[in-house]
């Protein structure tokens, strides 16, 4: 069943999140979370006191998920493969601008 | 119904032990894992490989399984013996979570008819609307002007009988001048609708570029392929040149080499520290099939001395 509605609004853009929404964001725990940033999986800038989580981490964190449930990767191994992938889309990237 | 060979699938052999099960599985969930792998058809491969290892990692599973016999060829109408009625035994624990709800027919014929892994998604109970994510893809124009997209998703939502329905949704959504591959805009409250008088979550967008056929863009900056004539790269010349927010002129610098990168400073996309546009220099060579042209080729060779194998020994 198609429900066709148009709804125009602005974006809340270049938001950043706290613990609490990123949680919910990325359907991920705190404690998750928090063991993700001290192997450095995500790396959150941390103001006034609290974490302020920006796209990269809700990026990273979901991707993160998806390599521990299907390859068994621990947060170390994550933090790594993620490095590579980003190096990887870089260079793909780079790649593609020079052979066109 | 079509028969799954799940052995096939795995490579292996009917005899495989637990752990040549595991090695394989391990082996081609790493292949073919849509987060890591750019083969064609990464995911669907990723499933069939998921759907065959939750099979066989299961000594219940496997067992029924084997029960239908080895003469059975993969993609042959199947249809499962009349006392395949004892679904109930098998356990839930679909160790690939919230996408195991794809599985094939085949799966769910056998295994599946109790939605026991259709509903085991993240969590469960809460008081607000699942917050949704999608992907968008806008032009690089549209991170430089800022612009205004219709957007379709499919989003999952709870029907009135209680049971998650696809429901598709138009959005008219404001691309924010500024933004970066990667980046989420959220449009508040635009995810699923809670069950009950909940509040609703959010819905997030995540931008990709639609690639683009003479710039790409690292981060903030954006690289143009900017093609040059010879004697434009040799001489230096001035020459006009497309960004996304309109042409500028450019000053190529004599003796210019193919690849060389020139910087146009903060013209990259817009930000409180601009990115930069690099225009990265393609020398083009006319071909020779005019009598001019040939001719034109011959003066040069006559007038300059070169060799580009001289570093190779050529003389």
């Amino acid at each position: 069943m198609e429900n066709r509605e148009v709804i125009s609004f602005t974006n809340d853009e270049f938001f950043k999140l706290s613990l609490s929404e990123f949680c919910k964001a990325c359907s991920v725990n705190a404690d998750d979370v928090l063991n993700y940033i001290d192997y450095s999986v995500i790396e959150p800038p941390f103001e006034a006191g609290e974490w302020r989580f920006n796209s990269i981490c809700i990026r990273r964190v979901k991707q993160a998920g998806r390599l521990q449930r299907d390859l068994g990767i621990n947060p170390a191994g994550l933090a790594l493969a993620l490095d590579l992938l980003e190096e990887l889309e870089r260079l793909r990237t780079r790649l593609h601008h020079y052979e066109r | 119904m079509e028969y799954k060979d799940y052995y096939k699938t795995l490579g292996l052999k009917r005899d495989a032990t637990a752990d040549e099960i595991k090695r394989s599985y391990r082996k081609l969930a790493r292949k073919y894992h849509p987060d890591v792998s750019k083969e064609d058809n990464a995911e669907a491969q990723f499933k069939q490989v998921s759907e065959a290892y939750e099979v066989l990692r299961d000594p219940e599973k496997r067992t029924a399984y084997d029960q239908f016999g080895s003469d059975w060829k993969a993609g042959q109408d199947f249809r499962p013996p009349p006392n395949n009625g004892q679904r109930s035994q098998y356990h839930g624990g679909g160790f690939t979570g919230a996408e195991s709800g794809d599985f094939s027919d085949f799966f769910e014929n056998i295994f599946g008819g109790d939605n026991r892994y259709a509903n085991q998604g993240f969590g469960g109970g809460r008081s607000r609307g699942e917050d949704s994510h999608t992907k968008i893809a806008i032009d690089i124009e549209d991170a430089f002007l800022g612009s205004n997209r219709t957007i379709t998703f499919t989003q999952t939502k709870i029907g009135a009988d209680g049971r998650p329905v696809a429901d598709k949704r138009t959005l008219n959504v404001r691309i924010p001048k500024g933004v970066q591959q990667g980046q989420n805009i959220r449009p508040a409250k635009q995810g699923g609708a809670a069950p009950g008088q909940g509040e609703a979550g959010d819905l997030y967008l995540e931008i990709e570029f639609k690639s683009h056929p003479y710039y790409s863009v690292e981060g903030c900056d954006v690289y143009l392929k900017l093609p040059v004539a010879p004697w434009e790269a040799a001489l230096g010349a001035k020459i006009e040149a497309p960004t996304p927010n309109g042409p500028v002129n450019l000053s190529v610098p004599a003796n210019s080499k193919n690849g060389a990168k020139l910087r146009l400073k903060g013209r990259g996309i817009p930000a409180k520290t601009p990115g930069d546009l690099f225009a990265v220099v393609d020398i083009i060579l006319p071909s020779a099939t005019t009598a001019e042209a040939k001719k034109a080729y011959q003066d040069f060779s006559q007038a300059v001395n070169f060799n580009p194998r001289k570093s190779m020994g050529g003389k």
